[in-house]
């Protein structure tokens, strides 16, 4: 199938020069390499702009609650281990109120992606600070001095916390992104993609990211160089920086005869 | 035949059938950007824009669609099984100058109000862009053919760039004749709360 | 019903849980039946405990009201279950010699007797005074020292040869003591013997007796009817759900995850019910306030789940060991906005069983969301009792019709294109179901509202649809007869749910040896409620007593809401409506002191008193 073909028709509402267009895109371009039947992909998605994403792929997807992406694909996945099941979302649901099972999907190791679509900013509610919004940033009415609290480092997050696989790429970089994504939906076990994805409505000095963001296929599997690099980073690097497969979850314990459940129960 | 085979850019200097893959594959991105920009346009109720942008994608699809016409005279066709096939490039493996295809419209510069006049001067820049990706290969390549087509191409993207200026000097007359010069570029319609 | 019902009370190691559980044991070696409840202070280990067995030669599913005969190893914090252990002037009390002090302001027992279990046990090398008081007391009730002996290897198959040695022979001083030091028969204590002696015990069939807890019937009945993934959160008293479905899910080829809180826990089982495997948690009340967010979204995205609640007091922490029944509100009314959805409440122990295979099965064939009430009575007391049978509930998904959903998008917003309408409007209100993996039904299914064709709409239009159609596909559940369990007949209509059904049928036996015949409504199907059902059933009855284990009257309030005199209830069997007949009196305290037979009965003559003076002496 082409790209395009991935797309459900459906037509999207976010604004105009909105980053996660270049992600749908980068969805699409990924599940064409990868030749995805659609019916056996599920996006799966929380609640914010981004995640409105798995309606507009002509695949499966399930829309929840804020904040619990990573739950129900984890359950999916456990459940259908025959789907390629991509958790969705942005650094509000993902960061702030997900953050929890941020942390738990990291260690947990289930064989899912996981694509945060990062403007720094709740867009759906009216441009409020997220865990990743600059210090100094006083565009919103509820931190009127900005939020004067250090920003979420979510790779470097996630390394901590056992994600075996993470990257960064720019929504100004569809083919890097679907790249990202293609070897993210190949690797075995949970991994973090990163995507810086501008906001044109609230945060428009986004737009300086072309500028900036610079690619570093850093790709170790060593986690003491992984964390040099991330601790060392600026933010805007792109690319695949760690890589490093353990046993995935759940681990098959081989139980070769059928139990009568009843029996535990007899005196 | 995979895009892996042509590991170095130099395959699309030297490549007839690596060439025409990216020719095809420069107007049939800008033509889906344009289109995916039209409707997003018509979401948010920027009708004008919503038309000239399709209008733009409708060029950039004929214009994909010549390329492929050409590619399937000369026996080569993306169809499998008819003469010797363009390569196929996963979306990452093509050799564009930088992160995306040449001609494609840039998102940063897009905005729900946007006006014609901005949009003309996006277009004639990425038709312009195009034209030097051509012009480039016609000045590096070492095979006559592809020499040729590149030549060919980058001569017609300098008439879209043509036709595209000439249509935003009318825009910008029409703007100085307008009778405020200055228009207020205030939005009364703040972003709003939809979940 | 003749019962005898024994309390073993101590603290800190003395092992009064594992008394009990070997008591119970080897009564159901005997062949008799009866029921084990455990009470714990807080602490994790050495703390004060107690257990209550109370046997009989019936089935035994609730500990009834009176106490024959406790047994006390360390007198130690004995105050705190003083409400739970209600010590009477008929209680005949066995005390270790080192017990201590009795506390003040007891009844004074109607005998005592004072035995040195400990040291008999210390003359072995040993400080399990529990072993001795088991065989002791397990002789008197007539079981036979092969079998006591076997209670005790089967307690501690786990443990090295020689503690198992040892302590078949401090067992065996146990049963030495019961030939020299006999408790003396007093009528208090004749009858329930004899009621209890196992040559009273109805001669078994070949089918070995259950011993089994509310909390593993719920397991085994979910896993019968097909629950393939569960996640869980550990919580008090709905842990044991979980690990017992932990240690048998993958041998049916599911999986139990472990989640990181409640709020995953359910979202992962919603998870796994969108790929269509079915999918259920297990929780309690703080456990299922955070998950109500959710339990919504399984409502509006109409995927099948099933929620477990094993209530204990609350609210908030609340008394995490004990039970009560006040968790009625948040589950009939804990969701946000307008979110139809089914309540069962379990009406015994082995009800558990039943009750969770139907709601596995409703959660299937209805697409929504099953809140299963269970206590922490009925989840974590154990039962002697006949093997269960098998339920014909299954948690199918009929995927094979979502062709008949295929059809042309027009809505402005959509692709304008054929395309499977996962939420059609049909008359029943269920959609055909397609599963990821399905081609041709891809949807993205939403909690935000969402047209037939699950694409996000805030229509008026679409909006009503769909609440139509979600409130619609629970109705035709009020016709089965699984709503209730409906007793006896009698101007008094009782009607619980929950564990105090089991209770009002023994209070219904009571009242009916002093002449009185009462009818005894048990019910399963909370909500949507079967009002006419109900409204009958009323009509039948001169006065009706509604009864629940919370401070509130949260049920008795939820039944009085639907204004039931007012509420036309075609078709009535009866000639014409008594709307007086439709009133109701309502009792409900708070736990976690369980409710007693004696107690109901007491409720109810109060209202056949009260009947007897409307009347009036004109």
């Amino acid at each position: 199938m082409k790209a395009k073909e991935y797309k459900s028709g459906i037509k999207p509402i976010w604004c105009p020069g909105c980053g996660h267009f270049a992600v749908l895109n980068a969805i699409t371009k990924a599940f064409a390499a990868l030749e995805q039947a659609p019916e056996n992909a599920v996006l799966v998605s929380g609640i914010g702009c981004s995640s409105r994403l798995p309606a507009y792929i002509n695949s499966y997807g399930f829309h929840g609650v804020h904040g619990r992406a990573l739950p129900v694909a984890a359950g999916l996945k456990v459940a259908r281990p025959d789907l390629n099941v991509i958790a969705m979302g942005g650094d509000g649901d993902g960061f702030s109120i997900g953050g929890n099972h941020f942390l738990h999907a990291c260690r947990r190791n289930v064989n899912i992606v996981y694509v945060v679509m990062d403007n720094e900013v709740y867009g759906m509610t009216k441009g409020q600070a997220s865990p990743t919004t600059p210090e100094n940033w006083e565009h919103s009415k509820l931190t009127p001095h900005g939020p004067e609290v250090r920003p979420f480092q979510p790779c470097a997050i996630a390394l901590a916390a056992g994600a075996s696989f993470i990257a960064r790429g720019y929504s100004g970089d569809p083919n890097g992104l679907a790249r990202i994504l293609f070897e993210a939906v190949e690797h075995p076990g949970f991994a973090f993609v990163h995507v810086l994805s501008q906001c044109p409505t609230f945060c428009p000095e986004q737009v300086q990211w072309k500028q900036s963001v610079h690619l570093e296929d850093v790709s170790t599997n060593d986690p003491v160089q992984a964390a040099a690099f991330l601790h060392a980073d600026d933010g805007l690097a792109k690319g695949i920086f760690y890589q490093n497969p353990r046993p995935i979850w759940p681990v098959e314990h081989h139980t070769t005869q059928p139990v009568n459940l009843r029996k535990g129960f007899e005196i | 035949m995979s895009a892996a085979f042509y590991d170095d850019s130099s395959s699309l200097y030297e490549n007839k059938g690596v060439f025409l893959a990216h020719s095809i594959a420069l107007e049939q991105e800008a033509a889906d950007r344009l289109h995916e920009l039209a409707e997003t346009m018509a979401v948010h109720n920027n009708r004008v824009l919503y038309q000239l942008l399709m209008e733009l994608a409708a060029y950039s699809e004929t214009h994909a669609a010549n390329i492929r016409e050409f590619a399937r005279a000369e026996g080569r066709s993306t169809l499998a099984g008819q003469g010797e096939p363009l390569p196929r490039f996963k979306a990452w493996e093509y050799f564009w100058p930088d992160d995306e295809s040449p001609e494609i419209f840039h998102n940063g510069r897009v905005h729900y109000l946007m006006s014609v006049e901005d949009a003309l001067l996006t277009a004639l820049e990425v038709e312009q862009s195009a034209e030097s990706f051509y012009r480039n290969i016609a000045k590096c390549t070492a095979n006559p053919e592809v020499k040729t087509l590149a030549e060919q191409f980058a001569e017609e993207e300098q008439e879209h760039a043509l036709a595209i200026s000439t249509r935003l000097s009318i825009v910008k007359d029409a703007a100085k004749n307008a009778p405020s010069k200055a228009l207020d570029q205030t939005d009364f319609d703040p972003p709003h709360m939809p979940e | 019903m003749s019962s005898l019902t024994l309390a073993m009370v101590g603290s800190g190691g003395t092992g009064v849980v594992a008394l009990g559980e070997m008591l119970l044991w080897a009564a159901a070696k005997q062949g008799l039946y009866g029921m084990l409840r455990k009470t714990f202070g807080p602490q994790i280990r050495g703390g004060e405990s107690a257990a209550i067995v109370r046997l009989g030669s019936e089935v035994v599913a609730n500990l009834g009201s009176d106490l024959e005969l406790l047994m006390v190893l360390d007198w130690n914090n004995f105050q705190r279950f003083a409400d739970e252990i209600p010590l009477t002037e008929n209680t005949v009390l066995i005390q270790d010699l080192q017990a201590g002090e009795r506390p003040p302001n007891l009844p004074e027992p109607r005998q005592t007797l004072t035995l040195d279990f400990l040291g008999l046990a210390k003359s072995l090398g040993s400080n399990h005074s529990n072993i001795v008081l088991l065989a002791y007391v397990a002789s008197w009730l007539g079981c036979q020292p092969e079998v006591i002996e076997a209670a005790v290897r089967h307690r501690l198959k786990a443990h090295e040869q020689a503690t198992v040695e040892l302590a078949v022979a401090v067992a065996s001083l146990g049963l030495k003591l019961s030939h020299d030091q006999t408790i003396p028969l007093q009528a208090p204590l004749q009858a329930p013997l004899q009621a209890v002696t196992p040559s009273s015990a109805k001669t078994l069939n070949s089918e070995k007796l259950w011993l089994a807890n509310g909390n593993q019937l719920i397991g085994l009945g979910a896993l019968e009817a097909g629950i393939r993934f569960v996640a869980a959160y550990p919580i008090t008293p709905a842990s044991d759900v979980l690990e017992w479905i932990a240690g048998q899910i993958e041998t049916v080829g599911g999986h139990l995850v472990q989640a990181e809180d409640e709020l995953a826990a359910v979202n992962m089982a919603i998870g796994a019910g969108f790929g269509g495997v079915p999918a259920m948690t297990a929780t309690s009340g703080p456990g299922l306030a955070l998950m109500t967010e959710a339990m919504g979204l399984a409502v509006a995205s109409e995927t099948p789940l099933v929620v477990v609640d094993v209530m204990r007091g609350g609210p908030s922490t609340g008394i995490p060991t004990k039970s009560e029944q006040s968790d009625f509100n948040l589950a009939v009314y804990g969701l946000h906005g307008d979110a139809p959805h089914v309540v069962l409440s379990a009406l015994s122990v082995a009800d558990c069983h039943f009750t969770a295979g139907w709601a596995t099965q409703i959660a299937s064939e209805r697409q929504t969301l099953v809140i299963l009430l269970s206590d922490q009575f009925l989840g974590q007391s154990s039962q002697i009792m006949p093997p269960l049978a098998k339920t014909d509930f299954s948690a199918h998904i009929n995927e094979a019709h979502i062709n008949q959903a295929q059809m042309a998008d027009e809505s402005p917003d959509g692709p304008q294109q054929s395309r499977y309408f996962r939420y059609l409007d049909t008359d029943s209100g269920i959609s055909p179901l397609a599963l990821p993996g399905q081609p041709g039904g891809m949807f993205t299914a939403d909690g935000l509202e969402h047209n037939a064709a699950a694409i996000p709409s805030p229509k008026a239009g679409d909006h009503q649809q769909q609440l139509a159609k979600r409130l619609r596909k629970l109705d035709s559940l009020v016709d089965t007869d699984h709503w209730a369990e409906l007793q006896g007949q009698g101007a008094i209509l009782l009607i619980c749910w929950g564990s105090l059904y089991q209770v009002s049928l023994e209070a219904q036996a009571q009242l009916r040896k002093k002449g009185i015949e009462i009818a005894v409504m048990g019910v399963r199907l909370l909500s949507p409620l079967p009002l006419q059902k109900i409204q009958q059933a009323m009509q039948q009855a001169e006065k009706t007593l509604v009864i629940e284990q919370n401070q509130q009257g949260q049920f008795a309030h939820y039944l009085r809401s639907f204004d039931l005199q007012n509420v036309n209830a075609e078709p009535f069997s009866v000639k014409h409506l008594d709307f007086k007949h439709l009133d109701f009196k309502q009792y409900c305290r708070s736990g976690p002191t369980l409710f007693t037979p004696v107690e109901i009965v007491a409720q109810v003559e109060a209202l056949i008193f009260e009947s007897k003076n409307d009347e009036g002496p004109q």
